[in-house]
């Protein structure tokens, strides 16, 4: 479904994406595990089209959408759940949720996905005429991944889902991730600093250090190697996420 | 005396609202200080007057008008500001600077220097209420005002363009991950801002029945110091700080001293600015 | 020499001292000024003021030059409060009342401005000529240059630079970001007010509109064509934007026109000016409002 074949991307002088190379299949869940400022978050911005990249190819079903601009590839299908929420914070719920339907044009569909957004995530009902800003972390996580979903995506984006949030909460965040893979068959593409939970959840993962890729393979696989071991599940890894 | 001059304030007060809310708009969302805000106004007024003494037909005047502040608009944002965005925003209010010096000339230049009287003139009923007296063109300033600024606040709360505003103000990066066409949204704010001004240059080139090419530079200025005054980036902020100057402008003028009647709306200006720089309305900056 | 070159020599560095000065405040604290010809008018009518009233022309010079840095003083306490845009709107608004109340006071002579203001002598010296007025007036900016460049490399100097970058983080390294604001106005206001007291005698007439913010805005212009925090760039475009307008003479009120564009096209295209080496985008980096 989508192919990111060698991308390159610049900010200014920064090389942050030196040439990244990684492919979906159709419902699969893919890790993308790194540390802070290896490029994940480019690589999700690359793809989503916030960031320009200078070369390489992203297609997505056989389409090139390397330089096409953000609303085009939203309409394609691709939904880009930021770091760090990006909520609209003196908006409600309500209408954060409609901007996620920017796009769009089928307004009683429109109606009928805020519906279930709230069913999904009951929080956001209790909660649809509140400022966004004015809800919990967590809260906010929802909200985030509740207005992607609004443009009715075939591969979401997840930038660190779970940051800064407390377990309990993080694992509620996991489950929903799960059933959306599992009983909606959405792509989903996560990017994690927290490789055991990441690799717990994906099917497959990349492990991006400066801009490439030093690693791919099965979650399975990964979660055996001895380098992911070492860098990413044992004391070093537990100091990153602390 | 006291009410009259209070009336008087309010319709200035109106055509500065108008002119604030440009200015509050493009602040609020671009981040900018539009300067040349009070040249868009001048051009409305010229596209009006001019269209009027080739044709006669006022509606289409009135809508040449406003076209013509649109286009200036639009074309300000995308020579002066598009390419600075992103930087310091002095270096934008510097660019807007340059741009409203030229837009000035510019008319000066296509126009000429004189003033030019609007070319109808408009039979002036004055009504009385209580002892004001009012006149046709006042009503027609305070009616046309409040219908612009219901239009507004059903365009910013209730459409979807509006609801795209508030999210590019809020984080234009976002915004574009919902799919909403950033740059779209810059032109339509500019291209909202610059029809309100068009219509308040209109609207005093009646009034005070002349058009010259530097009559947008004060009430520009001084609807700046209104967006300021009332929290430059909230909308009810604009009309608040519009009314209050226009109001405080007249009172000051009759009853302190008229020379110093341009001083108000600066020595507000700066006041607010020090003592509480978010404004009247305003929470943030 | 004629004349004509002579007097337009002499503008030429009556408004180097004023970009200079301006340049002081902008590219070397970070303190942005559109409301400085204000400062520029206040030295102008004091001196001339004070001369009218007798006082010899060198303690007039020196005494404007102090009574301009008063008023600096006065606009230093806004300019602790709100920095970049919004400090430009702060001076604009002071620079715009200053021109009204010059209008309406009795003692300034209202619109008319004052007239008669005896010439400039020094210690008996009659330096009225224009040659011998230029060399005065060039010695004076030579004087400014020199305490100008010391100033910017000393201790002071980089303490503005500090503020100028990032003025929290200016506050955490120590630096007493007041002081060195209030100083860095006091220091740019009083070099305003002695190009101020220099024009008044120079052309003996002053009156309040050629202190408003058409000059504040050309002096600004002058600061950002020639480089932001540039001391040559401030005389060379005080000179240039002295001599574009003599060259451009045919076309009387339009020259705005060529202006205006000249400020946009500065802006979108060499932000950082003739002599600017730092753009105007690293001295001024967005954020840590
Ligand atoms: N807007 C930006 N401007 C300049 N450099 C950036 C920007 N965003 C990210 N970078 C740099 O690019 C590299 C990758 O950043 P990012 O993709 O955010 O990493 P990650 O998400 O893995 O933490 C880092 O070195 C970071 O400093
Ligand atoms: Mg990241």
């Amino acid at each position: 479904m989508l192919v990111v074949s060698n991308l390159h991307t610049y900010y200014g002088r920064i090389h942050a994406l030196k040439g990244i190379s990684l492919h979906m299949k159709p419902m699969e869940v893919v890790a993308l595990i790194g540390g802070n400022g290896a490029g994940k978050s480019t690589v999700l911005k690359s793809i989503s089209g916030i960031v320009r990249s200078a070369s390489g190819s992203i297609t997505l079903n056989g389409d090139d959408i390397t330089h096409v601009s953000p609303e085009k590839i939203v309409m394609s299908g691709v939904s880009h759940v930021p770091e760090g929420r990006r909520i609209f914070p003196r908006l409600t719920v309500e209408d954060n949720l409609l901007l996620g339907a920017f796009t769009r044009k089928d307004y009683s569909e429109i109606k009928k996905d805020m519906a279930r957004m709230q069913e999904l995530f009951p929080v956001l009902a209790k909660r649809r005429k509140q400022y966004a800003g004015n809800l919990s972390g967590g809260e906010q996580q929802m909200l985030a991944i509740a207005r992607g979903l609004m443009s009715r995506p075939m591969l979401l984006l997840l930038d660190e889902p779970t940051m800064g949030l407390a377990p309990v909460v993080a694992k509620d965040i996991y489950r929903q991730i799960r059933y959306l893979n599992k009983e909606r068959g959405l792509g989903i593409l996560i990017v994690e600093q927290n490789a055991r939970v990441a690799l717990g959840l994906a099917d497959r993962g990349y492990i991006i250090e400066t801009g490439r890729i030093v690693l791919e393979g099965n979650a399975s696989e990964l979660r055996q190697s001895n380098e992911i071991k070492r860098a990413y599940l044992g004391k070093d890894y537990r100091e990153v996420w602390e | 005396m006291f009410w009259q001059q209070a009336l008087n304030g309010v319709v200035i007060g109106c055509v500065y609202t108008l002119v604030a809310l440009g200015y509050t708009m493009v602040y609020g969302i671009l981040g900018i200080i539009n300067f040349a805000q009070g040249e868009i106004y001048m051009y409305g007024a010229y596209g009006a007057v001019i269209t009027l003494g080739l044709t006669g037909n006022l509606t289409l005047s009135v809508l040449v008008g406003i076209s013509l502040s649109c286009v200036v608009g639009v074309l300000l944002e995308r020579v002066a500001f598009k390419p600075l965005r992103g930087l310091n925003p002095l270096i934008s209010l510097i660019s807007a600077i340059g741009a409203s010096i030229f837009l000035s000339s510019s008319a000066r230049f296509i126009f000429g220097p004189d003033e030019r009287p609007f070319p109808i003139h408009f039979a002036s009923h004055m009504y009385n209420f209580l002892g004001v007296d009012i006149s046709d063109m006042q009503l027609i300033i305070i009616g046309a005002s409040l219908l612009l600024i219901t239009l507004l606040y059903v365009i910013v709360n209730h459409t979807k363009n509006g609801r795209a505003m508030k999210a590019v103000a809020m984080d234009a990066e976002a915004a574009m991950l919902m799919g909403i066409d950033v740059d779209k949204t810059y032109m339509f704010t500019f291209l909202i801002g610059s029809a309100l001004s068009g219509v308040a240059g209109i609207l005093m080139a009646i009034y005070y029945n002349t058009t010259y090419p530097t009559m947008g530079t004060l009430p520009g200025l001084k609807a700046f110091s209104a967006a300021v005054l009332g929290g430059v980036g909230s909308i009810p902020g604009a009309v608040v700080g519009g009314l209050t100057l226009g109001v405080a402008e007249n009172l000051g003028a009759a009853y302190i001293s008229s020379g110093f009647k341009d001083a108000f709306a600066f020595l507000a200006l700066v006041l607010v600015l020090v003592i509480r720089p978010s404004g009247i309305m305003g929470s943030k900056r | 020499m004629t004349p004509y070159i002579l007097h337009v020599g002499i503008i030429i560095i009556l408004f180097s001292i004023l970009s200079l000065s301006l340049n002081m405040a902008v590219g070397m604290a970070g303190l942005v000024s559109l409301g400085h010809a204000a400062f520029f008018g206040i030295g102008a009518y004091a001196s001339g003021l004070m001369m009218l009233e007798g006082l010899p022309f060198i303690v007039c010079l020196l005494l404007s030059g102090i009574i301009t840095s008063l008023f600096g003083l006065l606009l230093a306490i806004p300019s602790l409060r709100v920095k970049d845009d919004y400090l430009a709107i702060v001076t604009l608004g002071f620079g715009i009342i200053t021109v009204i109340v010059l209008m309406n006071m009795g003692i300034t002579g209202g619109p008319d401005g004052l007239t008669g203001i005896p010439q400039a002598s020094v210690f008996g010296f009659d330096i009225t000529s224009k040659p011998v007025y230029l060399v005065f007036c060039v010695s004076i900016l030579a004087v400014m240059v020199l305490t100008t460049s010391r100033l910017k490399a000393s201790k002071v100097g980089r303490a503005w630079a500090a503020i100028r970058d990032n003025d929290t983080v200016a506050m955490f390294m120590g630096i007493n970001i007041y002081y060195y604001k209030i100083l860095c106005m006091v220091i740019s206001s009083f070099w305003a007010g002695i190009a101020g007291s220099l024009y008044a005698h120079y052309t003996g007439y002053i009156n309040p509109m050629t202190f408003g913010m058409q000059t504040s805005i050309m002096i600004l212009a002058m600061v950002v064509l020639g480089g932001i925090g540039s001391i040559p760039g401030s005389i060379i475009g005080a000179a240039a934007l002295v001599i574009l307008p003599e060259l451009l003479r045919g076309l009387e009120a339009n020259q705005g026109i060529f202006y205006g564009a000249l400020l946009v096209a500065m802006m979108v295209l060499r932000p950082q000016g003739i002599m600017g080496r730092m753009k105007v985008t690293d001295i001024f980096a967005r954020g840590g409002s």
